[in-house]
């Protein structure tokens, strides 16, 4: 006799709560960095209010913090534009650098597996991911 | 984090047998902290403390994970001198066995690296980040 178990349900469900984590752990980064543009390197806020998350199209998932300036960005060295981003995340031969996202990518990531942990058991706790529906 | 930081620039400026290292002649001996001196001549290098924090690995055992930049700066029209640099400095710095005083190096791992157009008279910039995981001993 064989008995077979399909498990695509299952999996369906673990896959949306390591979307749930790695979302919230995006937006936690995405956070943290706009605390980190303080009134001196952002003073209007453009560069901290154009910071997104979205999805990855990636086969593998999970989600991207992207950070661009503003489009009609301009300083004493001309039209820097959305480029205006990694200027100030890497410096240039005349600004030092500020560090905003890796920063922000450092603190943050390291609580995705506890993030992992309270998504995994919130869904186990509801009706959805219960062994009687498999 | 001093330590470190002075352990990078004697690594760079080390002339075992009284002959420099490829990187430092490529970046005719301009390596800055944090930022260039006004008057500097194209190539250099700035080097800068991105983030650090403590990693706890075993008990008692805190090890310090920081994450070090480096620009290259050129402003030749085509990025070939950048380039070169920047070929010479991971030759230098990746795994780096470099010595930091009161610590053990455990690591001295290139992240990454961007080319980028620079707005500035530099035409140039390359930016190398590696993680560095040290050790108090």
């Amino acid at each position: 006799m064989k008995v077979e178990w399909n498990a695509k349900p299952f999996l369906k469900e673990v896959e949306k709560v390591s979307d749930d984590s790695t979302k919230e752990i995006a937006m936690r980064v995405r956070e943290k960095a706009q605390q980190h543009l303080d009134r001196k390197t952002d003073g209007t806020g453009a560069l901290a209010g154009s910071i997104y998350v979205y999805e990855s199209k990636y086969k593998d998932g999970g989600h991207i913090v992207y950070a661009h300036g503003d489009e009609d960005y301009v300083n004493k060295m001309g039209k820097l534009g959305r480029y205006y981003a990694v200027f100030v995340e890497f410096g240039t031969n005349k600004r030092r650098a500020k560090p905003y996202l890796k920063p922000a990518l450092r603190s943050e990531g390291k609580h995705l597996l506890k993030a992992f942990r309270k998504h995994y058991k919130k869904r186990i706790e509801s009706t959805h991911m219960r062994g009687d529906r498999y | 984090m001093e330590n470190l930081l002075k352990g990078i620039y004697l690594f760079f400026t080390a002339a075992p047998g009284g002959t420099n290292n490829a990187f430092y002649t490529a970046v005719g001996g301009r390596l800055y902290l944090g930022q260039a001196l006004e008057e500097a001549a194209f190539p250099y290098c700035v080097y800068s403390l991105v983030s650090a924090s403590p990693d706890y690995w075993f008990d008692n055992e805190r090890f310090e994970n920081a994450t070090i930049q480096f620009s290259i700066f050129s402003e030749n029209r085509a990025p070939t001198e950048v380039s070169d640099a920047y070929q010479k400095l991971i030759a230098l710095y990746d795994d780096a066995a470099t010595t930091v005083t009161g610590y053990t190096v455990y690591e001295f791992e290139r992240e990454g690296q961007w080319l980028l157009r620079d707005p500035g008279p530099a035409r140039w910039q390359y930016v190398v980040q590696y993680n560095v995981l040290i050790l108090k001993t």
